[in-house]
């Protein structure tokens, strides 16, 4: 059963597209959003948007919100479709985590930490009530807010890079040991993933995956198809200083800063049978953006899949080949949307069928 | 003097009409060379994983360069390079122009150096806001069993 290709329908698809330009702008006294305030007042929405994507570009994101209307996966697709056409200039050297200038670091781990736990930007500990007065919000009320926010500050800001949390655990000998000769990491957007993969294509995989489909996957892990039982050890969301090598000197240059969520868990030990000395399993989330939900699925699978990968898999979440192959909001959109296209051939050649076995039943 | 790894943040905290103009009137009577193609497109953002030490890719970012070549009338040459995450060859070849000047303090490099200054001093700025987002919001939460609370922070 083949599919066919259909013609016509060209003036009514040009009105379809003008029609969606209409929905977008028909409250005839509102104004146009403007990419800043998608970016700053959709702060959440313009991140996963920046991290499905898989670009750090926060002035097309938020044009791609604007774009799609407010469809994440829409939005992430242009993203995706707009880096196609890019060209590949380089690779950056190796950045770390340890470098972010931070806006929030908590730990579920340790109530005391080295620094300090701050909360930063957090709905953590909001009662989910609607705050009514929003409703109806003055530009001068709006203005205020910030202007008060900056006067009512203590007297000292505190530094913004700190230790990581686990460096304590791993200098007390109870976490692995680090990889001594890591693999180049493998480049998803130019190799086609072949299983079994290397970890490095996961975390990218992962990285750039749908929240929505990565977070009801590791779900499933935390309700009980799985038994990573994480700690938190780490989250910490925060800018990364990009550095480049200068191109006369070679000497790293700040190119810009990206905004991106990290997590590190911590997970129930291992104790293998030919290991010496047990320690606790560990897993790696992170992602552009501030998308705290996100790192925090990203490093139970990823501890999942390091299960998986080492036995077999005992739980869908723990098989690479079911997480990374359906955690990609452009792929599972396209093949869901592509159910909205004309398949008038194919489901004639089903009537057929099945009016032929009714007829031979009868 | 701030040191040139943080010329291009500093710079980027001006808008980029401002550098480039500056960069356009200071070559008013310097000849500019390419030494490579001005190129604008993506760089693959490698990370180290914060547990293994492991590195793989994170994503994409914009990515713009420049390496350019400033001549006088001497024939005097004189090389200036710069990157920068943004879209805009311009931009890349006005921050090469400033590298140029400001790493061979050729003539005008005390206007770079003072914009440099300026832009570290907005920078400065964003980083003490995020410092005092961490200090408002430092926690120091208690157990159950202890009789003191966080108050204070």
């Amino acid at each position: 059963m083949g599919y066919i290709a259909i013609k016509g329908g060209e003036t009514a698809i040009g009105q379809a597209q003008e029609l969606l330009e209409f929905l977008r702008t028909h409250s005839f006294t509102a104004n146009p959003l403007s990419l800043d305030q998608i970016q700053h007042q959709l702060h959440f929405l313009h991140s996963r948007v920046l991290s499905e994507g898989g670009l750090y570009h926060p002035e097309l994101a938020s044009l791609a919100i604007k774009q799609s209307m407010g469809d994440t996966l829409e939005a992430a697709f242009y993203l995706r479709a707009y880096r196609s056409t890019r060209p590949r200039l380089s690779e950056t050297p190796l950045q770390g985590g340890k470098n972010m200038r931070l806006i929030r670091r908590i730990s579920a781990a340790f109530k005391d930490i080295p620094g300090g736990q701050m909360l930063g930007p957090t709905s953590d500990y909001l009662q989910r009530l609607f705050r009514f007065e929003l409703l109806d919000e003055s530009p001068e009320q709006f203005r205020k807010i910030a202007k008060s926010w900056l006067q009512e500050t203590p007297k000292e800001a505190l530094p913004t890079t700190f230790p990581k949390v686990l460096e304590s655990l791993r200098q007390e000998g109870l976490l692995p040991s680090v990889s001594e000769c890591p693999n180049r990491p493998f480049d998803i957007t130019r190799e086609p993933i072949v299983f079994p993969v290397t970890r490095s294509a996961a975390l990218a995989t992962m990285a750039r995956a749908e929240t929505g489909s990565i977070l009801a996957i590791a779900y499933s892990n935390m309700r009980g198809y799985g038994d990573i039982h994480p700690t938190v050890a780490e989250l910490r969301v925060g800018y990364l200083p990009v550095q480049m090598p200068h191109l006369v000197t070679g000497e790293l240059i700040e190119v810009g800063e990206i905004l991106m969520t990290e997590c590190e868990v911590v997970a129930m030990y291992d104790a293998e049978p030919n290991q010496n000395t047990p320690t606790f399993g560990l897993g790696y989330g992170a992602c552009f953006g501030h998308n705290e939900v996100k790192a925090i699925a990203m490093a139970i699978l990823d501890r999942a899949l390091q299960k998986g990968m080492k036995h077999s898999p005992d739980h869908p979440s723990e098989d690479p080949e079911f997480v990374l192959l359906h955690i990609d909001g452009i792929e599972s959109m396209g093949f869901a949307s592509h159910y909205k296209l004309p398949h008038y051939v194919t489901f004639q050649s089903d009537l057929d069928r099945l009016r032929s076995t009714q007829n031979q039943s009868r | 003097m701030i040191p040139q790894n943080h010329w291009v943040r500093a710079l980027t905290a001006h808008s980029p009409q401002t550098i480039q103009s500056l960069a356009e009137r200071l070559t008013l009577n310097w000849k500019v060379n390419f030494k490579a193609l001005p190129q604008a497109g993506l760089s693959l953002l490698q990370m180290e994983d914060g547990v293994f030490h492991e590195p793989y890719y994170l994503g994409e970012i914009p990515l713009v360069s420049a390496w350019i070549e400033l001549t006088n009338s001497a024939q005097e040459s004189f090389e200036g390079a710069a990157q920068v995450m943004h879209d805009s060859e311009e931009l890349a070849i006005a921050l090469a122009i400033c590298d140029a000047i400001m790493t061979h303090h050729l003539p005008g490099w005390q206007n770079i150096a003072e914009l440099i200054q300026q832009g570290m001093e907005k920078r400065i700025w964003e980083d003490q806001q995020r410092g005092l987002m961490l200090a408002k919001t430092r926690v120091n939460f208690s157990l159950l069993s202890q009789e003191e609370d966080d108050a204070g922070y």
